[in-house]
């Protein structure tokens, strides 16, 4: 009997996790991103044992606070691993294609350039999946069930906002590994470029945003805009409340600029002028 | 690398190997421009044949043709269809084409296997089916001992072979071969092209050839589409110019070569000078009798008469402008 074969996009994917999975380095820092969670839940625990609260002097609504800042300092540990594996891996999974001309025998079969974009993409994303928004609603789940019983209704929107930011975030970050990569084939390369990159847009986003006196500015860097989206669900007073829109804005403009690069840079056939 | 005879093909019976009646490749005013420069000028062709060729010089648009029929440039104007599909019509054309490109093309760190099982997988088998197939090419092609090798490590010649081996994975009715014998020594040569001939001979696989080698042309093709700048200079049916009984003669004369020459012409001959002997056709009508005659005429001596075939590289020149 003829078994069902995936989409070629899935395949894509599932060779782009395979890939990175390989690599030792890779595979180490991913074990070591699955730490803070376990961190983030031990913690949790501790908040929810009467007797250890008692111990440490932590009174019922200050506990719930807790919590919270819990889920903010996890997020943003979860979001810098989820750069470090992505800077790690994404490399490893387009360089090669690139550079031994591997790109035409892709793009023969039934797959386009945004089935291949799709499928890499797809595989970064379900690859950080476990170390970030799968990992973290895990927390919020067992949280849920620890902390006292009205406390998973008041906080649905920590829920929504690590799901949400987490899935932005790594789609971002796969985005422009992907396109960083592409651009320049080499892989170490890849990773210098795609780490300036941030550090640069995160340092002209604060600079031009003190000089100027305009905190919209911060939102050059994308670290921040995702920020931004999940600060009020987060509780979070770092960002300026009300950039909600502007933030959507500016992670829209990072996604197109790196697919325009991915799709300049994917080419079955390079013409030479 | 194996060498020998031929093993069994990927191929089973129950495919439709055959690829259908319908025409090769279709070109219907066909213009596609590179980087503001005219690389294909409105080409009109259609090419039937089982396995035909591209000949051209370097520049000719052999290449960007093969890559417009895969659907990598998007023609400025005109239409083309493979095996009775437009060009752009997506998955269903592609899973009928094999493509072995002309450059280097693998993915370094995937073993040979894999590479082959991926590329299986990507052109619509499941994962067993494509994992089977991948090891069947790859012993087919001559690369069983080095299937599990990482593909950077094998030479020039396997890379080659493992080219193949992914083209006919996945079983195309037409297998495109953008110079398939460049940079192999003679046994890896002849590997090749026994493999091409035995796919196309035994499973009745289509084959589209760029290639520069002549005679690797002429041994696999039955029909040759030569190109010149961007436009077809000559569509050849070279079955039927096998048949055809075209006189050329090859003659050596002493005395007044120029009289002779000139005699001969007068009679109906095509004259040429070939180094140091004159290239005599005949498009029918006069033949040896009447070159003596011309000699007898002349005062001069034939020394030496050869008959041949006009061979694929009088044609390619003739198309070329290049014979004298």
């Amino acid at each position: 009997m003829r078994r069902r074969s995936l989409p070629p996009s899935l395949v894509v994917a599932r060779y782009a996790v395979a890939r990175m999975l390989a690599g030792r380095r890779f595979r180490q820092a991913y074990i070591l991103a699955l730490a803070p969670p376990t961190v983030a839940l031990a913690i949790l625990y501790v908040l929810s044992s009467a007797p250890l609260i008692e111990q440490l002097g932590i009174r019922g609504p200050a506990a719930g606070d807790a919590a919270l800042a819990v889920f903010r300092a996890l997020f943003r540990w979860q979001a810098f691993a989820a750069f470090v594996l992505a800077a790690l891996g994404g490399p490893e999974i387009v360089s090669p294609d690139l550079v031994d001309g591997g790109l035409p025998l892709l793009l023969a079969r039934p797959l386009g350039r945004w089935g291949y974009v799709r499928g890499k993409v797809g595989g970064v994303m379900a690859l950080l999946a476990p170390v970030t928004w799968g990992s973290g609603l895990l927390v919020w789940l067992l949280a849920a069930g620890l902390l006292s019983d009205g406390w998973w209704r008041g906080h649905l929107a920590v829920a929504g906002a690590i799901l949400g930011g987490h899935i932005l975030w790594t789609a971002e970050l796969a985005l422009l590994v992907l396109a960083t990569s592409a651009w320049v084939r080499n892989r170490s390369a890849a990773q210098g470029l795609m780490l300036g990159i941030l550090m640069v847009l995160t340092s002209v986003g604060a600079i031009s945003a003190q000089v100027l006196h305009n905190e919209l500015l911060t939102l050059v860097s994308p670290p921040m805009a995702v920020a931004a989206l999940v600060a009020p669900a987060l509780g979070s007073t770092r960002v300026p409340a009300g950039l909600g829109p502007a933030a959507c804005l500016a992670s829209a403009t990072l996604v197109a600029i790196c697919l325009a690069v991915l799709m300049a840079r994917l080419r079955a056939a390079e013409v030479v002028r | 690398m194996a060498a020998g005879p031929v093993p069994e093909t990927p191929y089973d019976r129950s495919m439709t190997g055959s690829g259908g009646s319908a025409p090769l490749v279709e070109l219907d005013g066909l213009t596609v421009r590179l980087g503001g420069r005219t690389v294909l000028d409105a080409v009109t062709a259609r090419l039937d044949g089982r396995a035909v060729g591209l000949l051209g010089p370097n520049g000719a648009g052999k290449t960007t043709l093969i890559r417009t029929l895969l659907g990598f440039h998007r023609p400025a104007a005109g239409k083309a269809a493979v095996l009775g599909l437009p060009v752009g019509s997506g998955a269903a054309l592609a899973r009928r084409i094999g493509y072995m490109p002309e450059h280097e093309a693998f993915i370094a760190g995937m073993t040979g296997v894999r590479l082959v099982r991926m590329l299986a997988e990507l052109s619509g088998l499941d994962r067993r089916e494509a994992l089977e197939r991948a090891h069947e090419a790859l012993v087919w092609a001559g690369l069983g001992e080095a299937r599990y090798r990482t593909v950077e490590t094998y030479s020039a010649g396997m890379r080659q072979l493992l080219k193949l081996a992914q083209a006919v994975v996945h079983r195309p009715q037409l297998l495109i071969l953008d110079e398939p014998t460049n940079a192999l020594d003679p046994p890896a040569r002849r590997r090749m092209l026994e493999l091409v001939e035995h796919l196309r001979d035994t499973e009745g696989v289509r084959v589209l050839l760029s290639s520069h080698m002549l005679p690797d042309v002429e041994r696999l093709c039955d029909q040759v589409m030569i190109l010149r700048e961007g436009r077809p200079a000559a569509v050849l049916d070279l079955a039927a110019e096998r048949r055809e009984a075209r006189g050329l003669w090859v003659v050596e004369v002493s005395g007044d070569e120029a009289a002779f020459a000139t005699a001969a012409a007068a009679v109906g001959f095509g004259v040429a000078r070939s180094g140091r002997r004159l290239r005599v056709t005949a498009a029918g009508g006069p033949g040896p009798a009447e070159l003596f005659a011309a000699a007898d005429r002349t005062g001069t001596a034939v020394v030496r008469l050869e008959a041949r075939r006009d061979s694929l590289r009088d044609i390619y020149l003739e198309a070329m402008g290049e014979l004298p």
